[in-house]
């Protein structure tokens, strides 16, 4: 609150302005537009449905998060011999070998990324609900969130390469588990909140809030 | 998207806020699903956890040990932990829930290390995966959850789905644990393990059959040890086997199902079979015993059994009877001659022997002693099993069913013939003597006449004994007779058909035999002859007719209730007309004396029966004869003139006396009687044939015997006797006055003590010449 200058209180929005932007090339088109001009795409003052369709899709990617987690991402198999493992075993095996950067690195990458991404979305969508003072602070959580969903496809591209790379026969092979399956979902499934969440409805919260 | 929305009222744009249900929402409700189905799937797979001690905890390690059955895991090592008292490991195991029901009490782990030995190398995967805990459920049991391992790997045949069989063998000889086991050649198994039996009489080696290979062992499968290099046989059949090199050093076991058998059922879990030193003693497969006499040097093992040459069987060992009494060989008999080992087999010893019949058996001195066995096939038939036999020391008379013509022949004595002596005909050798056996009464002999030439004996046929020489003679004469050379040393039967169209004979058939071709031959009629006394007589004693032989005694035998001798005699083939009515006979004896010396030939001949046949033709034909002891003193010697004396002495009359005429001898004196009533002396005189002439009505006859001495004072002395015989012996004279018709025979004299003078100058010309001329 404090923080913010005084001057805040001179934000004018699309909608009083009679605009709105295109979300996808951001455009600024007229309030009548239907379609951007630029690059055609469907412009709305506020994205339908927004709020409900990221709970949803967020709903959905914490419930995969638990398989993702609890079931196999990979098998490695050395001489026929292979032990399915979860993300956490393959964490503790690498630190059990004294790869501890590693195992911190593919933790983060892959627990606490997705962990902190459903958290923030939650987050999002409860203070669009409540709304509060400091809602440009979630303005910037999202931009975090948006941005660091690219990279959580780490895992699954990792998994795909040893896939893909080592079929060795008999002497090791690596196999994809149903959490990867899982994982894959949980990513994509939070990317598409993320997507799916229009971030100018903070600012009519902010706007709520300032009534 | 809102469904109501898309339906708008005419009237007015009524947007309604109603619950924003989104399509969307069922990608929750999807994931919700998605995760309760992965949990609830987790949670119903979750592993059990128990826990097992081990002995040790080498080569396990946590959560990479696994637990597996037949090569799969079905549990993993969760946790290793000493034991409370620091002498064993709790294992905390994992086990699929799947194993959930096996998990009793009756189950069993045992943890898999590679094994390097002679034997091979086992659990090598453990090389590269490590060692792993070896799971063998077992559902019968009680449910658990704490186990003790076993110590080492239980037997193969336990742990997998195989089939263990216990073999039993008296040594365990070069089989060790792992030591293979074979078909073919084929490793279909391995040993397990070995122990002493219970008894500690055997070795029980446990091998272990996989699984796809156990059909292959049955109950009739026999086992042999097939370790080491195996030589067998003998110098003209050497044989050497060996399975593998690995056998070779490792020893094996190999195994083998006659497919004669096949259709024994399969083995069982568990079943117990003798394990044979060696492929021959696993080959013959029916245990046979075969008493053998004590005398007979069964000398080695290994002693083969043939029948026709084929070998059926091998003596396998050989043990004295408790009671010494004899050996018993214990053999073991080729599956397929099973039908042979019926009662009435034969076994009996054949070993190289040296005889006038040749060489026997020499085979055997290269290829060793062998057991000849016989059976007929009337004995094949009947298929009355035995497994015990009575073994002979020597060839045993041929059985029934051997081909040929088998027959009989009763013999009072043997003389001569032996077993494989010769049965000739024509001086051939047609046959042999197959066995030969005392009787109550004699002797029989059976012998066989090979079938090229068993068409030759019928019902006519005659057999004779051809052994040694047989030398016949006297003084008349000698006549060797001997069969062939071979018969003459090893005795033998010769035999001859004289009718070739009689009928055949049947096996069995019993004929006599006998002692000469003679006594075979003699086909004539048998006639009985009565004797007073036997003294003189033997069988054999000739019956002649003017000096030829038409006849012979047979047989002397005691008639006691007449007290007399009955004699059967056979006349010859031709001599039959002379057993007639009327017919006479009698015994010539050499007779000696002073005066009468008679038949010395039978002195050295011995005596024989003269024969008289009756003089009717048409007789009727008499079998039975009563035998006078000398020549009847009625009977002419020769075809003379029978005469009868009358006299009131007999004076020194004897018989044989001679009649003289003018001091010639022109007969004799035949015999003398005492004339019923006894008031004279008949004496019966024979005239010979061609001095018949002299003898008319008118003759006159008197006692030539002693000396007629006369005195005369100037004569002197005059001496006057018909011969010096007739003074030794006595004699009597006869004379005739004239010429006259010749008397009949039997025409009566009366016999003067001394001729009347004129008597001595009677001569008349009669002639002698013109009468024999008659």
């Amino acid at each position: 609150m404090k923080t913010y200058p005084a001057d805040a209180q001179h934000w004018i929005n699309g909608s009083d302005a009679g605009l709105k932007l295109c979300l996808d090339c951001h455009k600024v088109c007229a309030e009548q537009t239907e379609r951007c001009p630029r690059c055609g795409a469907r412009v709305h003052q506020r994205r339908q449905n927004s709020i409900a369709r990221s709970w949803a899709l967020t709903l959905t990617a914490a419930l995969l998060y638990i398989p993702a987690n609890l079931l196999p991402m990979m098998t490695v198999s050395k001489f026929e011999e292979g032990q399915p493992q979860t993300i956490f075993s393959g964490v503790i095996e690498l630190v059990n070998h004294g790869m501890v950067p590693i195992a911190l690195l593919v933790f983060t990458a892959s627990v606490v990324v997705p962990l902190l991404k459903l958290l923030g979305m939650v987050w999002l969508l409860i203070c669009v609900r409540f709304p509060g003072a400091a809602m440009h602070r979630q303005q910037t959580l999202y931009r975090v969130i948006v941005w660091i969903g690219r990279w959580s496809m780490l895992d699954i591209f990792i998994i795909s390469l040893l896939v893909g790379l080592v079929q060795f026969g008999q002497l090791g092979t690596v196999t994809a588990g149903i959490g990867a399956y899982a994982f894959a979902s949980v990513v994509v499934t939070t990317m598409l909140a993320a997507m799916q969440f229009d971030p100018r409805l903070l600012w009519d919260a902010a706007e709520v809030k300032k009534l | 998207m809102n469904q109501n929305t898309s339906a708008p009222e005419p009237a007015r744009a009524n947007i309604k806020k109603r619950g924003n249900l989104s399509l969307v929402w069922l990608l929750p409700v999807v994931a919700l699903l998605i995760v309760v189905w992965l949990v609830w799937k987790s949670i119903s797979e979750a592993g059990i956890v128990i826990d097992v001690e081990f002995q040790n905890g080498r080569g396990i390690k946590q959560g990479k040990t696994e637990v597996r059955l037949n090569g799969i895991a079905v549990g993993r090592v969760t946790g290793i932990a000493m034991s409370d008292d620091l002498k064993s490991v709790d294992v905390t195991l994992e086990m699929d829930r799947r194993m959930s029901t096996s998990l009793t009490d009756k189950s069993r782990f045992w943890l898999v290390r590679p094994q390097v030995s002679v034997a091979g190398i086992s659990g090598l995967d453990t090389l590269v995966s490590g060692n792993y805990i070896a799971f063998q459920p077992d559902d019968t049991g009680i449910k658990r959850k704490k186990f003790i391992a076993l110590p080492s790997p239980p037997p193969l045949g336990e742990q997998e789905d195989g089939l263990s069989l216990t073999l039993r063998a008296k040594e365990l000889s070069s089989i060790q644990n792992g030591s293979p086991v074979y078909y073919r050649r084929l490793k279909i198994g391995e040993v397990s393990s070995y122990d002493l039996s219970v008894d500690d009489q055997y070795v029980d080696v446990e091998v272990f059959i996989q699984p796809r290979f156990a059909h292959l062992v049955r109950r009739n499968t026999r086992f042999w040890n097939a370790g080491g290099v195996e030589l067998s046989g003998s110098l003209t059949n050497l044989k050497v086997r060996t399975q593998s090199i690995v056998s070779l050093v490792q020893g094996g076991v190999s195994l083998y199902t006659p497919d004669w058998e096949q259709e024994f059922p399969e083995a069982y879990q568990g079943d117990v079979f003798p394990l044979y030193r060696d492929y021959d003693e696993a080959e013959a497969g029916i245990a046979v015993e075969i008493d053998f006499p004590l005398d007979v040097a069964l000398g080695q093992e290994k002693t083969r059994i043939l029948f026709h040459g084929m070998e059926v069987g091998l003596i396998r060992d050989i043990e004295l009877k408790d009671d010494y009494s004899g050996i018993t060989a214990n053999a073991v008999i080729r599956p397929d001659a099973v039908n042979l080992m019926v009662k009435g087999a034969r076994f009996w010893l054949v070993k190289p022997s040296i005889g006038l019949q040749g060489i026997s058996g020499l085979e055997t001195l290269l290829g060793g002693r062998y057991i000849n066995m016989d059976v007929s096939n009337k004995d094949i038939k009947a298929a009355v099993p035995k497994r015990r036999f009575n073994g002979l020391a020597s060839q045993p008379a041929a059985s029934p069913s051997a081909p040929g013509l088998h027959l009989k022949l009763r013999a009072d004595s043997l003389a001569g013939v032996s077993h494989g002596s010769p049965v000739l005909f024509r001086k051939m050798q047609v046959g042999s003597v197959q066995s030969h056996e005392l009787t109550d009464d004699g002797v029989l002999i059976k012998i066989l006449v090979d079938p090229a030439y068993q068409h030759l004996v019928n019902h006519s046929s005659r057999f004779w004994n051809v052994s040694g020489i047989t030398l016949h003679g006297g003084l008349q004469g000698f006549s060797i007779k001997a069969g062939t050379l071979n018969s003459m040393l090893a005795g033998g039967i010769a035999f001859d058909t004289p009718d070739r169209t009689s009928g055949k004979v049947k096996n069995g058939t019993g004929f006599t035999l006998y002692d000469s071709t003679e006594k075979a031959h003699q086909f004539g009629q048998k006639i009985s002859l009565i004797f007073e006394t036997a003294e003189g007589l033997q069988v054999g004693t000739k019956i002649k007719y003017k000096g030829l032989v038409v006849g012979h005694l047979t047989d002397l035998k005691l008639d006691k209730q007449e007290g007399h001798i009955v004699a059967d005699a056979l006349l010859g083939k031709s001599s039959g007309w002379v057993a007639h009515e009327g017919s006479r006979f009698w015994m010539v004896r050499p007779r000696l004396g002073l005066a009468n010396t008679a038949n010395l030939e039978t002195l050295v001949t011995g005596q024989y029966i003269e024969v008289l046949p009756g003089s009717r033709q048409d007789a009727a034909a008499k079998t039975r004869f009563s035998v006078e002891m000398a020549v009847p003193d009625d009977l002419p010697v020769n075809n003379g003139l029978r005469l009868q004396l009358v006299s009131s002495q007999l004076g020194s009359v004897r018989r044989g006396n001679p009649i003289y005429y003018r001091e010639i001898p022109v007969g004799t004196v035949t015999g003398y009687r005492l004339a019923d009533p006894a008031s004279h002396v008949l004496i019966f005189i024979n005239i010979e044939e061609r001095y018949r002439s002299l003898v008319t009505s008118k003759s006159r006859f008197w006692n030539a015997s002693g000396i007629d001495v006369k005195f005369g004072l100037f004569s002197g002395a005059k001496i006057r006797t018909e011969s010096l015989e007739a003074l030794l012996a006595g004699g009597i004279a006869f004379a005739t006055p004239e010429p006259g018709e010749p008397v009949a025979a039997g025409h009566q004299f009366t016999m003067a003590e001394e001729p009347e003078s004129q008597w001595l100058r009677w001569a008349p010309a009669i002639s002698i010449s013109q009468e024999m001329s008659h």
